[in-house]
């Protein structure tokens, strides 16, 4: 039986080859995801060598979860219409075969072992393709960010999944082989098409947009009568958009996402003004990769290093200058205060929160009212827009996202700082210091460490005169013996970070296309396939191979429009709402993705159609055969 | 037109099956008349539909030429050969190869429209053939819908959608039952005193009775 099957599916390996290579496209998408996940994915989010906050790790780890899933997803809808399509083509023969005395048993059991070969075939060919592709983003990512990644393989994990997928796909092909097999012999031989429907009266639309004759109408008959056919076909294509253009958009927005916060929390146009050597420190802290010139004990509190209140004055007087954010910046430590919960009527014992968990952080003292960073915050943001109660809250803090995670809950816990207790009133998406950053008023940290001065400054100008604000600021810094630095490239850095982390990550998105544009270049050439009979009389009762070209242009426009649109608009929802939360995204980037996503779809009908309609131009015998 | 309506010099087909050649037709040299009834004979594999096939231009000969209504059928292009089709010939196929998705009164307003004419003549045009081969009830019937007889019975209405001078059928009546063998012979009395020529693969006396002349093949040749 066994080898029946596959010498059997060896045989129609030609007919369904564009299926079979979108399958083992979608399971090595599925491959490749996983492994660049669990290995490179988890070493950018955790290791040392990088230094991402846990805002940034949520949104990219959100993201491969949902990519995993979405491409196991896209493997099973290509498997099961490839068993599916495979079972309508096979009808006959399984008819002929129950004709013949063979049992339904039997025919099942035949059908059913070539479709677990199937699966098996195309996990086999998707591991080796996967971790081909997978090698090459491991080359990219260490040439191109010159980070040193360990090269491992979770071999088990992907087998695990993979068998997962094999199983699935055999479920879901059992429901089409069966009712393959359970088709009375009668029913198979009596009708031409056995989806074909009766419609007495045209469509409306079919009746206005089209005379009659006009491939257009002969296109809608056509779709119309085989209803459940294009049915299926529409709603694989749907669900295949969705998947694709899910991940595709939602990489856009993650990628837009992060390096929004980064540009809102410090933007390029920024100015640092301060000593060279807090400078040097202060940059060091900003980008996401480990700097060789970050100092570990760098004494921030040096008298040198001091900017006082009537320089920062001076500097704001200085035209061109929208904005001077004064600072007072030093590392230290912050410990978790636990918190006891009294037994109350609901909780009927103690209950202690926290675990004195501690952390080195950086440690941030403002003016409230001369912030200029707008961090996206998820709580209350620190800056004078957000009135009470915090600007002139002595014990009030905001923490950086990865500081959040340091706590149990930060609504009723509390944080020791220089010895003094904080109540925590908001989180802060933050790229400094990868978000373990406290910010608190600048009276209470220049009080706490006896520094009354400022000891960094950051200047907003007017960005049409940038050039000329920016030699202003550099010639008064060096006449009160500091020096003013862009933070463009600082920024630029670590945003360019984030977008190559970003592309390798949306690699699979490419792999997700192909499979799309082969599964959309099967379905249609599989349509054609039980439509050959119909062109190839067609042909033979005078239309003109152009005439049929046009109505299968037609009846792929009608078949694939609707689910494009439907699957394109499904995607940008779902990227949008449930990707990520507090998404940002220029309109602009989306509209390009999804330009870029209707061309590539609009390619793929176009070559399926192609394919297909190239056949119209043999000899009708050649059709019909 | 004058003299030999449809030509055939030195026509073979040979079809490949992998390494194995298969001879459809050897070196056939024919000629048949306007308004000639010719009806085609020999056991099964002996090339008829092939040598049908090849007339109608529906398959190109290995070797050879055919001429039909004064057209090079044998090396035209697929374009040309369509329109060429259109207005001259008309096909019974053997398996009625009626489209599936398309209804009765469809099947036969399709070749009607693609040869450029009027929509609503072709409508009434279509409504005429169906009286005329008695499926005017069955207008809004899908082929499935219907029975053996009035699947071939639709196949030649729609082959005369066009009033082609030429009209090829193969096996007409092959799997009918006798009544509509009848309707069958019927439609090709009448097509006969419209001066058609006919060529018409067949086994069945009623059809050979009426015949100008009979063509014998065997193994691809004409006896």
């Amino acid at each position: 039986m066994p080898v029946s099957s596959l010498r059997d599916l060896w045989r129609s390996k030609n007919k369904y080859f564009s299926s079979i290579l979108g399958a083992t496209t979608s399971f090595a998408t599925t491959t490749f995801v996983m492994a660049f996940g669990a290995t490179i994915g988890a070493h950018i989010d955790t290791s040392a060598v990088t230094h991402v906050s846990v805002g940034f790790r949520g949104i990219f780890s959100t993201f491969i979860v949902l990519a995993i899933i979405f491409s196991m997803l896209l493997s099973l809808i290509t498997f099961t219409n490839l068993t599916a399509t495979m079972m309508d083509n096979r009808s006959k023969d399984i008819a002929i075969l129950k004709a013949s005395g063979g049992s339904i048993h039997k025919i099942y059991s035949h059908f059913m072992t070539q479709a677990i070969q199937l699966s098996v075939l195309v996990g086999g060919l998707s591991i080796i393709i996967g971790m081909a592709i997978y090698a090459i983003g491991y080359l990219i990512l260490t040439f191109s960010l010159g980070l040193i990644l360990q090269f491992s393989i979770p071999v088990d994990q992907i087998l695990v999944v993979l068998l997962v997928l094999v199983a699935l796909c055999s479920v879901f092909g059992h429901r089409y082989i069966s009712r393959a097999v359970r088709l009375r012999v009668a029913q198979v031989f009596s009708t031409q098409i056995r989806d074909v429907e009766l419609l007495r009266s045209e469509g409306w639309l079919e009746k206005r947009i089209s005379r009659p004759g006009s491939p257009l109408r002969m296109a809608f008959r056509s779709v119309r009568r085989t209803r459940t056919l294009t049915m299926r076909l529409s709603t694989c294509i749907f669900l295949s958009i969705i998947l694709t253009s899910s991940i595709m958009l939602g990489g856009v927005v993650g990628d837009q996402t992060t390096v929004s916060y980064i540009n809102h929390a410090i933007n390029q146009e920024f100015i640092f003004v301060g000593r060279q050597e807090v400078w040097t420190q202060y940059s060091s802290l900003v980008g996401f990769q480990a700097s060789p010139s970050y100092n570990p004990s760098f004494d921030y509190l040096k008298r040198d290093y001091e900017i006082n209140a009537s320089t920062i004055s001076q500097m704001g007087s200085l035209p061109g200058v929208t904005g001077v954010d004064p600072r007072l910046i030093c590392e230290t430590e912050l410990l978790e205060v636990k918190v006891t919960i009294l037994p109350s009527e609901e909780q009927q014992e103690y209950q202690i929160i926290g675990d004195d968990r501690n952390a080195r952080v950086l440690v941030t003292g403002v003016e409230p009212e001369k912030v200029i960073s707008d961090w996206l915050i998820s709580g209350r943001f620190i800056n004078s827009s957000d009135r009470p109660p915090i600007p002139r809250a002595y014990s009030s803090i905001v923490i950086g996202d990865s500081l959040e995670s340091l706590f149990q809950d930060t609504t009723i816990e509390k944080a020791r700082i220089i010895g003094k207790e904080f109540t925590i009133v908001g989180t802060a998406l933050d790229p400094v210091n990868s978000g373990k950053t406290v910010y608190m008023l600048h009276d209470v940290l220049g009080s706490l460490l006896g520094f009354n001065a400022y000891n960094m400054a950051l200047v907003k100008c007017n960005p049409e005169d940038y050039s000329t604000t920016l030699s202003l600021i550099q010639q008064f810094a060096s006449t009160h013996g500091l020096s003013a630095f862009p933070m463009k490239t600082t920024v630029l850095n670590a945003i360019n970070f984030i977008h190559s982390t970003w592309l390798l990550a949306l690699s699979p998105v490419i792999l997700l296309l192909l499979t799309l544009i082969l599964s959309i270049v099967s379905y249609m050439s599989l349509s054609f396939e039980t439509s050959k009979q119909d062109f190839g009389v067609m042909r033979g009762i005078g239309a003109s191979p152009r005439h049929l070209r046009k109505i299968i242009m037609m009846q792929s426009i009608i078949v694939s429009v609707w689910p494009s649109v439907a699957g394109i608009i499904s995607g940008l929802i779902v990227s949008l709402w449930f990707f990520i939360p507090s998404a940002v995204a220029m309109p602009s980037s989306i509209l390009v993705s999804i330009a870029t996503l209707l061309i590539l779809l609009f390619s793929a009908f176009l070559i399926a159609s192609t394919v297909s309609s190239h056949v119209c131009w043999k000899r009708v015998m050649e059709i019909m055969r | 037109m004058n003299g030999e309506l449809i030509t055939l010099e030195d026509v073979s087909k040979v079809y490949r099956l992998g390494e194995e050649k298969i001879v459809a037709l050897r070196s056939i040299d024919l000629e048949i008349s306007e308004a000639e009834f010719v009806s085609v004979q020999g056991p099964s594999g002996s090339g008829k539909t092939t040598l049908l096939n090849i007339i109608g231009g529906l398959d190109a000969p290995t070797t050879g030429t055919v001429t039909v209504a004064g057209k090079r059928v044998d090396n035209a292009d697929e374009d040309s050969l369509s329109s060429f089709r259109s207005l001259n010939i008309g096909f019974v196929f053997q398996h009625y190869n009626l489209i599936s998705t398309f209804t009765a009164i469809e099947n036969i307003e399709f070749p009607v429209e693609i040869s450029g004419t009027d929509v609503h003549k072709a409508t009434r045009v279509a409504k005429s053939l169906l009286s005329r081969v008695g499926l005017a009830d069955r207008a809004l019937h899908l082929p499935a819908q219907l029975s053996g007889g009035e699947q071939q019975r639709l196949a030649f209405a729609r082959a005369l959608a066009n009033d082609p001078p030429i009209l090829l059928a193969d096996e007409p009546t092959g799997n009918l039952d006798t009544t509509s063998q009848h309707k069958i012979v019927d439609i090709l009395k009448g097509l006969m005193q419209r001066r058609k020529t006919i060529i018409v693969v067949t086994h069945d006396e009623s059809i050979l009775k009426l015949a100008d002349r009979t063509l014998y093949l065997v193994d691809g040749k004409l006896r």
